[in-house]
């Protein structure tokens, strides 16, 4: 089950990538906050549990591993040293809605969501 | 300046903290309020480390993103830069904050008898376990370093600060160790669900975080592994996926040396946390049907023991886990292919524990007769024969005395805590918190004290012998 301060962790991980999408688009810069999220949205163990107690895994699960599952294919396309805005855009929609679920899940730990 | 209202709200949380730790000046005993202090410190420079991490990384780079043109022609102000870009690096930052005080205060204004950890810090004790490791009321039992609760939610920011830019981009923000400054040392946090503080009946489950914090220290689990491949044997698969059969494995191995160390009646501990919380499995977590099970089979050993405590705290156990045994093996959540493989599990955590330096309960019963008067010997014959530096001496105490003297006549003993807290568990009917709480923990005092006594008698007999 994940802690609060793995969640918090992968808030910041997520609101590091957001960033450096942001900047990439309105100012063309590269930061040190598209790299860091470049390297380590991977390494994270960010999943919904499989064995979570239903209806609330029926009703995460499947949103939350295909926001993912969107959001790495949208790292690798952002990887290329010249991206179109409407790359970045969408990679940006993709991060934000993996955050929002996150950021409903963490409300919703205490009343029985299994994270892992 | 921007951010102000944050700033201002993290500065009014490390000056909070302060006063938190002034709390800490009502616990008596000096080596549990330096360890508390220590935590709360680390805490305190956890709120540094956010504070710092904004004002002097993230805002310094918000200065410089604002004199940059922008591709849309938009000009942005310093505080634009950090509402428009960063939010969620700010909000995650506030959220943190606010957990780190909350932490603090859990870890001042705490429902956890100090005299708890007398009883509980000798398991890492026993494996010469030397740094800081607190007690906190929390939401679940966990175990965790200050390393996890404090530096990893941070680590972006820490990150960012020491390497804040790529190369030929904004070059111009110098890079920040923000762990210098404000280091968090190296220490263990156990949570204990908070309504559970104070519930002997779920104090042995603390037992099992003590056997974790051990193993994040030395690594039983890899020492285990290694003692089966010694062996030449495997670990049996639970779940395909490797890193969940581990940690299944890990947590049924924690079971089983909690149970070993403290005593048959961790199994109903075991069956009434299952019961208070309807528990599933996890990738971290198995099965409760697997937990139970192996502590089962435990129950079904028999063991060479002239103590009637083990056998009827066995034979209690063994009844109240029974009858979930059987509700599992008719809903079919226990097949034969799972009992197999948790028997064979089973037998392996048996031999490797012969191997490990761990104090069992049938040791603790040992080292109880051992250490009580010959009942037949009075006062008066005892000062005639020895020094004037007694040691402290009990009687020998059967399940009977020791179930008479706390849960009947409210009389604390100076017994280890381990056979106390069976024998109490055994007769949970009888406990009531107002009554026996406070003999209970009186009785870990004055267990504590007769240990530090006859410490100091041994040492100044063996000063004394030439």
């Amino acid at each position: 089950m994940a802690t609060f301060s793995e969640t918090e962790g992968w808030f910041s991980i997520l609101g590091a990538g957001m960033a450096g999408l942001r900047l990439l688009k309105e100012f063309g810069i590269r930061t040190a906050e598209l790299e860091y999220f470049i390297q380590n949205f991977d390494k994270t163990e960010m999943k919904i549990s499989a064995f979570a107690p239903s209806p609330l895994i029926d009703q995460y699960e499947t949103l939350f591993n295909q926001a993912k599952e969107r959001l790495k294919e949208g790292i690798e396309q952002i990887k290329e040293p010249k991206v179109t805005d409407k790359t970045v855009d969408n990679v940006l929609k993709d991060a934000k809605e993996l955050y929002n679920l996150l950021g409903e899940v963490h409300r919703t730990i205490a009343s029985g969501l299994v994270l892992a | 300046m921007p951010l102000d209202a944050l700033i201002a709200h993290i500065d009014s949380l490390i000056k909070e903290s302060h006063e938190s730790e002034r709390e800490l000046e009502k616990i008596p005993f000096s080596s549990i309020r330096l360890n508390l202090q220590k935590a709360i410190a680390s805490h305190r420079n956890g709120l540094k480390i956010i504070r710092n991490g904004l004002t002097e990384s993230l805002m310094k780079k918000a200065e410089i993103i604002a004199s940059l043109p922008s591709k849309s022609g938009k000009s942005y102000s310093v505080e634009q830069v950090m509402y428009t870009f960063f939010p969620e690096i700010i909000s995650a930052s506030y959220i943190t904050a606010e957990r780190l005080n909350t932490d603090i205060t859990m870890l001042a204004k705490t429902g956890i008898v100090p005299e708890l950890y007398y009883w509980l810090l000798e398991i890492p004790e026993n494996f010469s376990f030397k740094k800081s490791a607190v007690l906190r009321e929390g939401e679940r039992f966990l175990t965790e370093t200050f390393n996890q609760r404090i530096i990893a939610p941070l680590q972006t920011l820490i990150d960012l600060a020491k390497k804040p830019d790529v190369d030929g981009s904004l070059a111009q923000v110098g890079p920040i160790d923000l762990t210098k400054t404000n280091p968090v040392e190296e220490g263990y946090i156990v949570s204990c669900v908070r309504g559970e503080a104070q519930s002997p009946i779920m104090w042995p489950i603390l037992c099992h975080e003590m056997f974790e914090l051990v193993d994040m220290e030395q690594g039983i689990l890899k020492n285990f592994k290694e003692f089966v491949s010694t062996q030449s044997k495997e670990l049996p698969v639970f779940d395909p996926d490797s890193q969940t059969n581990e940690r299944w494995i890990l947590e049924i191995l924690m079971d089983f040396l909690a149970m070993t160390s403290f005593g048959p009646m961790y199994a109903r501990s075991l069956l009434e946390y299952c019961k208070r919380s309807p528990y599933y499995p996890t990738p971290q977590y198995p099965e409760m049907c697997s937990r139970l099970y192996c502590a089962y089979l435990y129950l079904l050993e028999s063991f060479r023991t002239d103590s009637d405590i083990f056998h009827r705290c066995q034979k209690k156990a063994r009844e109240d886990v029974e009858q979930e045994i059987q509700r599992y093996e008719t809903n079919e959540d226990l097949d034969t292919e799972k009992k197999t493989k948790l028997g064979f599990l089973c037998s392996l955590m048996e031999q490797f524990c012969r191997s490990i330096k761990i104090l069992t309960f049938l040791d603790r019963l040992e080292k109880h007769v051992g250490e009580s008067e010959n009942s037949k010997t009075t006062l008066k014959e005892i000062l005639k024969n020895e020094d004037l530096f007694l040691p402290f001496k009990d009687p020998v105490m059967t399940f009977g005395d020791i179930n008479n003297n706390v849960l009947l006549h409210h009389i604390s003993l100076a017994i280890d805590p381990n056979i106390l807290l069976n024998v109490v568990i055994a007769n949970y009917d009888s406990y009531q918190k107002e009554a026996h709480l406070k003999i209970i923990i009186d009785s870990i005092k004055k267990w504590k004290v007769k240990q530090a006594w006859n410490s100091s008698v041994d040492n100044l007999l063996h000063a004394r012998t030439p």
